[in-house]
């Protein structure tokens, strides 16, 4: 029994992803209503370019509904096999917790150890490779950005209360 | 002529060693600024703007100007190499230089690239040197009705490239719709915000480009990679100076191509307010119009490399010269140059030619040495940059990550833009999967809010007329182009069916 993301099809993807801007431009429509969608008397009131424009998304979005799901439906699987969705998972959710990272450890040392990290468990380099890795990635950035062009990063909670330079 | 003899004093006074040095280091600190994507060529000019208090005049003004130019050409590496665009002219070429790279090719792409920014921006000197002031009054009567025509143009390009057309217009409407949330330009109030005060500074483009395609690419090679591995492919390839000569003879096979891009994007580059990134998308539209292969564009055609990258340099060029000749700068960077020129005690504009001609002139012959200088830097550079393709995965996929969340940082500081470099990374990757094109989308969102600001200004100017774009002497003829740009897929269409009519009945009487 092919596990549930193998057996998503292109046209289920396409459904879906109809479905969503459909919901969207439900939403925008009542905003720009709410805004204005017409012609004032100096030109176009502040509703109507997201008027006009949701509007034609929705005849696009409908064309392609008609296009891709009903008329020409592409039946083969969005996936095609299970590798794709590992590599996918495994470059992915080290991406969103590296944003956590840098949320709280500062640019710096994120970067550095999202780096160390990833070489040691994707990449299968040894523990001092991949350290010395996630301290090189810090010290160029470092060197670069803030002392060379003093471009401001986001910084460690340690920073915020003096207790690490970084 | 009058203007050789100058342009002669000008290199004369540019030969000095000390002026050489500080140009070239400015090159290659633009070169630095230029890689690191979302800071652009104008962050860079303005950090080291005070940096250069301490220098004479001349040289300051060279080492600025080679910042400027390295930026110009440094933006291009990581848009071939990794698919981030370095800055936002360097969108364009990313439509093609990304695929070529994926091919193996990225040394041919980036030399490409860079013989081609220095023949576009040779070009634009030239037209600079001879034309400087009647291209300059040309700028003077370009207004908001003007500058709607030529957007017009820009979209009109964009209209009828490939792929389904219901897809296409989705892109293009949710590009627009993204370009309007935030506060309102004319009336000022907050729209499509949701009382959020994040959606209220708007998106960004830069964010949700570096989403789009930097983290939309990691994405889709990361699900591709046990097909193919970039790596291995660069590894195959033979890296080395053949690359330079085929990026060389690349641009003489299309010449007529590089050198009307150049002209487009000089001319666009005057304009007040456009600069090097409408210019790049442009001369992308345009060329994908005249190619005879435009199926090829988007997956790795050399003329999708050409026509963007020789008009933004153009165009950046084009950009000072209202700066100089009018005191009217044609873009952010020669906005923050023209800060430059006051903070040394001239004044830009018609006197300064008179007044100071040393200066003038030996910037204007710094325009040719520092492009001769930075082509020669990055095309020595270019298999060593291409050998950065070899590094492993695991090492690249990372090093490409933070590299964007640096980027989407650099902007406004805002740790939200980083969350939207990751948020539309995962749209990035679905669309691009579903097929949706994402070239109408960047395109839409960067122009749009250029649009409807020259489109609201000129209605405001006419009292809600819109037959102010027919009346003005400048704007009519550029809004007839951009409405049969608009209808010739239509008209195409009309004629391939007389065409099979006609066949159809020679062959019936037969």
């Amino acid at each position: 029994m092919t596990p549930v993301w193998l057996r998503t099809t292109n046209r289920a993807v396409e459904l879906g992803a109809v479905i969503c801007l459909l919901l969207l431009s439900v939403v925008l429509l009542s905003e720009s209503i709410e805004l204005g969608p017409g012609w004032g008397d100096s030109g176009p009131q502040p509703g109507f370019f997201p008027f006009v424009l949701t509007v034609l998304m929705i005849l696009g979005v409908l064309g392609v509904l008609c296009v891709n799901v009903y008329w020409k439906p592409d039946l083969r699987p969005f996936f095609e096999v299970s590798q794709e969705v590992t590599d996918l998972l495994r470059v992915g959710i080290p991406i969103v917790v590296a944003v956590v990272l840098v949320r709280w450890l500062g640019i710096y040392a994120g970067s550095g150890l999202y780096l160390a990290f990833f070489m040691a468990w994707y990449g299968g380099f040894r523990w001092y490779q991949a350290l010395a890795g996630g301290i090189l990635l810090p010290v160029i950035m470092w060197l670069a950005l803030r002392e060379g062009f003093n471009i401001p990063m986001p910084m460690s909670m340690f920073y915020r209360s003096g207790i690490l330079p970084f | 002529m009058e203007a050789i003899d100058l342009l002669m004093t000008g290199f004369g006074a540019m030969m000095e060693p000390s002026r050489l040095g500080f140009m070239m280091l400015g090159i290659i600190l633009g070169l630095l600024v230029g890689v690191l994507p979302g800071v652009g060529g104008t962050t860079g000019v303005a950090i080291l703007l005070p940096v250069t208090v301490f220098l004479e005049p001349v040289s300051a003004l060279v080492m600025l100007a080679g910042i400027y130019w390295g930026s110009m050409y440094g933006g291009l590496i990581t848009s071939i190499c990794f698919g981030v665009p370095g800055n936002p002219w360097s969108v364009a070429v990313m439509f093609d230089g990304r695929p070529l790279a994926k091919q193996g090719k990225a040394g041919l792409a980036m030399a490409t690239g860079f013989c081609v920014s220095f023949f576009g921006a040779i070009i634009a000197s030239v037209l600079f040197t001879f034309f400087a002031v009647p291209f300059a009054e040309m700028a003077l009567r370009f207004g908001p009705p003007e500058m709607f025509a030529v957007l017009m143009i820009a979209f009109g390009t964009f209209i009828g490239m490939g792929g389904s057309p219901g897809k296409t217009v989705v892109m293009i409407a949710a590009g627009f719709l993204l370009s309007t949330v935030g506060l309102d330009v004319v009336t000022g109030a907050p729209r499509l915000t949701f009382d959020s005060i994040a959606l209220m500074q708007g998106f960004h483009f830069v964010p949700i480009t570096i989403g789009l395609f930097g983290v939309g690419e990691v994405l889709a090679n990361a699900a591709e990679r046990y097909k193919v591995q970039i790596e291995e492919v660069t590894r195959a390839a033979k890296l080395g100076l053949h690359d330079i000569t085929a990026g060389a003879r690349a641009v003489l096979n299309n010449f007529w191509l590089s050198v009307g891009s150049a002209v487009l994007g000089f001319v666009t580059g005057i304009l007040p307010g456009a600069g090097a990134t409408p210019a790049s998308f442009m001369a992308y539209g345009f060329a994908q119009k005249i190619s005879r292969h435009p199926e090829r564009f988007g997956k790795g055609a050399i003329e999708g490399v050409l026509a963007p990258e020789a008009a933004n340099n153009a165009a950046g060029t084009g950009a000072i010269l209202p700066m100089l000749v009018l005191g009217i700068p044609g873009s952010p960077t020669a906005a923050i140059l023209m800060a430059g020129v006051f903070m040394w005690g001239f004044i830009p504009g018609p006197r300064l030619f008179t007044e100071q001609p040393e200066f003038v002139w030996s910037f204007i012959a710094s325009l040719y040495l520092s492009n001769l200088g930075a082509v020669i830097i990055c095309l020595t550079a270019t298999p060593l940059l291409a050998m950065m393709l070899r590094t492993p995965y695991a090492i690249m996929a990372p090093v490409i990550i933070v590299l964007c969340f640096v980027g989407a940082y650099a902007i406004q500081n805002s740790f939200l833009d980083i969350w939207y470099v990751v948020i539309f990374g995962i749209i990035g990757f679905i669309l691009r999967r579903l097929d949706y094109p994402l070239a109408p989308l960047i395109v839409a969102l960067v122009l749009g809010a250029m649009t409807e600001e020259a489109l609201r200004q000129s209605l405001i100017m006419s009292d809600g007329s819109m037959l102010i774009f027919f009346q003005r002497p400048l704007s009519a003829p550029i809004m007839v182009a951009a409405l049969l740009l608009f209808m010739l897929p239509l008209i195409q269409m009309a004629i391939r069916r007389y065409r099979r009519r006609q066949q159809q009945q020679a062959g019936a009487s037969d």
